[in-house]
């Protein structure tokens, strides 16, 4: 029977067959996560699915794969016909048969060899709890609905099950009727009638048969007369591969008018009939529908075009239209209008179909298949285009002008350049659904296995990706998710206890955000606690004791993902044992992507993945240090800072030893990439090419702030890192030639920092090309790449270059909270200052204030009213002399204008003794210009005198702040004086 | 009989069975890869394929490399393009990487060709080199021509191996 | 004679039971007895096929044979003894609709 089954057909059934075994897990999972409830169109797609691959197997004479997929045809069958209840034992079988067919699928050369004894007798066991046997189910079903078969045998009907014919047309297979004599076609080619039925069971469906029993009159002939066997029956392969499947002559076997079938049983509207069409594009030579149209239109007689066609099967081969000719029913011109009527209904038809099927069915859509080896050539291909393009933009720069039109020319190809670039990733783009589909499965099952309720949401399944990340991400996500299931959620009667619902949820989401694609997996678990982190890590040497105190509960959290770490008390069978969760994170961080875990014991956790949305071609920044140029992708890149050589003192500082930026607030660890890379600091200037040099040591100038280390006997690792540092700044003095600094601020997870380089260069596309097991081992470098003008440059990684510096991030957070809490300290403290003042002037462009708490009343005077007695000046003030005091006899400043009418006193306040305040001086000023609050420091380092509180700049203007109480006690006027 | 590709490295005459060279050039401007095995001079751009280039003297233990008018890069053929001449000539002891390598040598000197007779076992050790990185000798009239364990040479490991 | 067939009468009813399986190698035989032994007179017929593990197309042609024979004499028809692969096939081909199959 293989005779005609070469290669690309079984390497097709394989493709097709691994497609099929994909659609149907999800399928067959929300069957029973739906249970009774489940739609019709679920089971039959998984009927569908597993019915072609039992045909496929059948065809290519791959009995294993055969045998069980037709055993699982038969269950399926059951349950479509709702014969059988929906349970998970059903499904585990089911699930497991999935799993064979799988195992078989994958090496399908061997798939003989998979056992499937198991999944038979299990598969078997079923059918029969289930009681009646499936061939009679047809039968039982049987709904008095007649199907003509005036191909190979006139005058026979068939009993037709219109839901098995509708199941089958939907399912795009095609009806034959078929006749086989069971001496000629049967006993004399060696076989049996079961072997037979098999047969027909392998590749297609029986949907009814009949026997000629006429033809057998009794039991004298019974030897000599052939009988006659005909049967309806529906499959997905061709006519001619019918024959040869079943081994009947071709005449024996008559294809069935699918729409005319359609119509009668179903009733189904022409547009759906279409579809059907448009999805079976082989059946073109469609007789009926002409015969159709001549009976319809033409009013020609069903009878004749029946006749006709019967000629036309006999052996008649002719067309339709000119048997009927010939016999003279129609004439030739109606055959020419009913073939042009055909024409444009079926254009008509064909047009909406491939939207119409969309809308149905999201598995038909108009589809190529592509080999993948030739995308990823076309892929680096268009790679080597835009590196091409690069070049060529380059070496033209600035020359535009010498051939006419040249930069309209240059740039409409830059445009198709990158337009074809991004069209060519585009197809390498899958979406994550092909991923995620399959945890439904894996939570099933283990929760299943671990006596847990666990329930899977999935969001974000149509976010798209590139392939290969696709295909690299399925490992860690498995880990991840069976981390979740095995340890994560709690037993229901654990979850209870703890006030929860019995159930646990994961939720796996994928997002986009900023240019890539994060994928969450969150659960309601029992959270990872941190302590306990903590002590297995010391425990295991993954951290130092004396280095603990300084982490962070995130830092602790995450030192899951170190090499040789495992959270689980038990190393069970479902936690994948040795493999932890460090190879997870070296896999996300291959696929240039970033791992990071919250968790809060008791509500839950959350994984994020953070992955680039392709691989290969990346934009990027290139910029330079000494000497060499580099690429930063700028997916990592956040900002870029520039930081003059006189801002340096405010902006860069040192903590627990190492150079910090001050950037809004936040502290952000800075490292020079020359020092992390251990490249000499020189600087080649770009138009001269001649090496600068720089005195400074560090980063960091000698006036900026240094941040000592707290508790002196403390020798963290930071505090070594800083050594190291400062040591290699000592040795090695070449710097920055300008002073001015570039900062790159990169981004990994949700740790920042910043990198100095000495040059800043242009954004470029570039094309990511791996490195070689040689130059691997550098964790700096996430690939290389050529340039325009054909160098290679590195491309760093960021990631790469805060753990080859060795950065400390949870120490500057801590040292960003400390300060938070400080300046809040201060706002508070400053507030406590906040100063009441009278501002006052004496001179008139002299300003003065006192604290409006030592001033007892402002007063208005007449320059008349004051009166000089012993060389001390007074005015009448309630009934009373009231000494003066002039600024000027007791400060240096300058006196009032004289020409002044009107003068103001400032009457301090006295205290006495019993608390009632009383009026002993005034101090006389010009004018009294504002009372105010203000929050101001007072500078005393310039003034001196009695009284004098220093000076301020209030109101844009200097003042000079004073103590009443103290300046009129130096004019001599003492209290009970 | 064997062919050889022939360079030098101070003054010592160096060989490669030519099955094993994929091309010479004076390719030259080499990206240095920092922080990366002491060996591996850097990356260099052939014709859009990137290829690590080995400093061949400090690899063997003598002095780094200086890059001069007659300096030299020796590509490798990689396991992928030696495949087809291994199965071609029966020859299945040629080894190289799976990683395209060129070696950096001072100049390179004529193909000398050797009877199997004439190929002896190397020393344990050449003056400084390693016997490892070593894979047979010829006498020459004037010289000894040191032929290269290739795979050797190039292995990202070798220093443990 | 050979014994290809066993018949026995009980009760008006001509039981008739292969010993073997019915192919084609043993139908020619099996006829000429069945025809012999449905000269006495019964009102019924039954077919055991308990020992008849295989029936191939000629077997079933003699079933049928057989069926088409009594249902002229007028005579009851009815197979017993039948195994679940052959059970398929008598269904395949539509015999329960023309005389009750009993399975083993």
């Amino acid at each position: 029977m293989s005779g005609f089954a070469d290669d690309s057909l079984i390497s097709d059934f394989v493709v097709e067959s691994r497609e099929n075994l994909d659609a149907i897990e999800p399928d067959l999972l929300a069957m029973e996560q739906e249970g009774a409830e489940v739609s019709q169109e679920i089971i039959n797609r998984v009927f569908r699915a597993i019915h072609s691959m039992k045909g496929g197997a059948g065809f290519l004479a791959f009995e294993s794969l055969k045998k069980l997929s037709h055993t699982m045809e038969s269950v399926l069958m059951r349950v479509r016909d709702g014969q059988m209840a929906i349970s998970p034992d059903l499904m585990d079988v089911l699930l497991n048969g999935v799993d064979k067919l799988r195992a078989m699928v994958d090496d399908i050369q061997a798939s003989d060899d998979v056992p499937i004894e198991e999944d038979l007798t299990r598969l078997h066991a079923i059918l029969e709890e289930g009681g009646v046997a499936i061939d009679s189910t047809i039968q039982a079903q049987a709904a008095p609905a007649e199907g003509t078969d005036e191909a190979s045998s006139p005058g026979k009907t068939f009993d037709l099950d219109a839901e098995s014919v509708r199941a089958a047309l939907e399912h795009g297979m095609r009806l034959f009727a078929a006749t086989a004599y069971i001496h000629q076609d049967i006993q004399d080619k060696g076989i049996t009638p079961l072997e037979f039925l098999d047969n027909i069971e392998s590749v297609g469906s029986c949907l009814d048969t009949q026997i000629d029993m006429d033809a057998l009159p009794n039991l004298e002939q019974c030897i000599e007369e052939d009988l006659a066997f005909t049967f309806l029956f529906a499959t997905v392969l061709e006519e001619d591969l019918v024959a040869m499947a079943l081994e009947l002559p071709e005449d024996q076997i008559a294809a069935l008018d699918t729409d005319a079938v359609k119509e009668q049983f179903i009733g189904e509207p022409e547009g759906a009939a279409a579809q059907n069409e448009a999805a079976s594009p082989a059946q073109t030579e469609l007789p009926h529908m002409l015969g159709q149209i001549l009976s319809e239109r033409l009013g020609v007689s069903a009878d004749a075009i029946h006749t006709a066609l019967g000629k036309q099967k006999q052996g008649y081969k002719r067309k339709i239209g000119e048997i009927l000719v010939e016999q003279g029913v129609i004439s030739e011109t109606q055959i020419a209008e009913a073939l042009q009527i055909q024409k444009d209904l079926r254009a008509e038809k064909a047009a909406p179909a491939p939207v119409a099927a969309k809308a149905s069915s999201p598995q038909v859509s108009e589809s190529l298949r592509v080999r993948v080896d030739l995308l990823t050539r076309l892929m680096n291909t268009a790679g080597e285009l835009v590196l091409g393009r690069n070049q060529l933009l380059r070496a033209l720069e600035g020359r535009e002008d010498v051939v006419a039109g040249l930069a309209a020319i240059l740039q409409n190809m830059d445009l198709v350049t990158t337009e074809l670039q991004e069209g060519i990733m585009q197809t390498r783009m899958q979406p994550i659904g092909s991923v995620f589909g399959k945890f439904t499965r894996v939570v099933r099952d283990m929760a299943r296995d671990l006596g847990k309720e666990i329930d899977l949401q999935v969001e974000g399944s149509e976010v798209e990706l590139d392939k290969s990340i696709i295909e690299l991400l399925g490992d860690p996500l498995t880990h991840i998710i069976r981390n979740c299931c095995d340890h994560a959620i709690e037993t229901p009667d654990e979850r209870e206890r703890a006030g929860k619902r019995r159930g646990g949820r994961i939720l796996l989401r994928a997002y986009h955000e900023g240019g890539q694609v994060n994928i969450s997996i969150s659960d309601d678990g029992r959270g990872i606690d941190a302590k306990r982190v903590l002590q297995k890590a010391i425990e295991k040497g993954v951290v130092q004791e004396d280095k603990a105190a300084k982490l962070s509960e995130r830092d602790i959290v995450n030192l899951v993902f170190a090499p040789g770490f495992s959270t689980a008390e038990v190393v069970t069978e479902v936690s994948g044992r040795g493999v932890g969760m460090d190879v997870v994170r070296t896999n996300i961080e291959k696929l240039g992507g970033h791992i990071e875990m919250d968790t809060e014991v008791g509500v839950g956790t959350n994984v994020l993945l953070r992955l680039p949305l392709t691989l290969a071609i990346i934009p990027s920044l290139v910029v330079g240090a000494s000497g060499q140029r580099f690429a930063v992708p700028q997916v990592n890149l956040v900002e870029l800072v520039w930081v003059r050589a006189v801002e340096v003192k405010d902006r860069i500082e040192q903590v627990h030893g190492a150079p910090v930026l001050r950037l809004r607030g936040r502290l952000l660890p800075l490292v020079r990439l020359s020092d992390v890379l251990n490249m000499p600091r020189a600087y080649a200037e770009p138009d001269s090419g001649a090496a600068h040099e720089d005195r400074r040591e560090g980063i960091i100038d000698r006036r900026s702030t240094v941040v000592e280390e707290e508790g002196a006997g403390e020798t963290g690792a930071a505090a070594e890192d800083a050594e190291a540092h400062a040591e290699r700044g000592a040795s090695d003095r070449r710097e920055n030639w300008r002073g001015d600094y570039n900062i790159l601020v990169l981004q990994v997870g949700s740790n920042r920092f910043g990198v100095i380089v000495d040059e800043l260069f242009d954004s470029e596309e570039i094309v990511v090309k791996p490195l070689s097991a040689l130059t691997k081992d550098c964790q700096c470098f996430a690939g290389a790449t050529i340039m325009g003008d054909g160098r290679v440059i590195m491309i760093l990684d960021a990631s790469g270059l805060a753990e080859e510096a060795g950065l400390h991030f949870s120490d500057l957070e801590a040292e960003e909270k400390r300060r938070l809490e400080e300046e809040a300290r201060k706002e508070a403290a400053a507030a406590a200052v906040r100063r009441s003042i009278i501002l006052f002037n004496g001179a008139p462009d002299e300003f003065f204030a006192v604290p409006q708490d030592k001033v007892l009343r402002l007063e208005r005077i007449e320059t008349a009213n004051i009166e000089e007695v012993g060389g001390r000046e007074f005015t009448q003030y309630r009934g009373a002399g009231l000494p003066l005091v002039r600024l000027d006899h007791y400060l240096s400043v300058n006196p009032l204008p004289p020409e002044a009418s009107a003068l103001f006193l400032i009457i301090p306040k006295h205290v006495q003794e019993d608390g009632s305040r009383e009026a002993r001086a005034g101090i006389v000023v010009s004018n009294i210009v504002d009372a105010v609050d203000v929050e101001v420091s007072l500078d005393d380092s310039t003034l001196s005198g009695p009284g004098l509180k220093g000076s301020a700049i209030v109101q844009d203007k200097l003042t000079v702040f004073l103590d009443p109480t103290e300046l009129t006690a130096a004019a001599g006027i003492e209290g009970d004086a | 009989m064997k062919q050889f590709a022939t360079f030098r490295l101070d003054d010592q005459l160096f060989g490669i069975e030519v099955m094993l060279v994929r091309e010479i050039n004076q390719h030259t401007e080499i990206t240095p890869v920092p922080q990366t095995a002491d060996f591996v001079r850097g990356l260099i751009n052939l014709r859009g394929q990137i290829i690590t280039i080995l400093d061949l003297g400090v690899r063997l233990d003598l002095a780094a490399r200086e890059i001069g008018a007659k300096s030299h890069i020796v590509v490798l053929k990689t396991e992928d393009e030696l495949s087809l001449v291994r199965a071609r000539e029966g020859r299945d002891d040629l080894m190289t990487g799976e990683d395209p390598v060129g070696l950096l040598v001072d100049s390179i000197g004529d193909v000398v060709v050797a009877e199997e007779a004439e190929i002896e076992p190397p020393p344990p050790n050449l003056g400084d080199i390693d016997g490892r990185f070593l894979s047979s000798v010829v006498e020459l009239k004037q010289d000894v021509l040191v032929i290269l364990n290739v795979a050797e040479t190039i292995q990202e490991n070798g220093q443990e191996a | 004679m050979t014994d290809t067939i066993k018949a026995a009468i009980a009760e008006g009813v001509l039981r008739l039971a292969p010993t073997s399986n019915l192919v084609a190698s043993s139908v020619a035989d099996a006829r000429t007895e069945i025809q012999k032994a449905l000269e006495s007179t019964h009102e019924a017929v039954v077919l055991d096929l308990s020992e008849a593990e295989h029936v191939d197309s000629l077997g079933i042609s003699l079933v049928v044979g057989l069926f088409k024979t009594c249902r002229d004499k007028g005579l009851a028809f009815s197979v017993e003894g039948v195994n679940q692969n052959l059970l398929r096939v008598f269904r395949l081909f539509k015999l329960p609709e023309h005389f009750p199959v009993k399975g083993a």
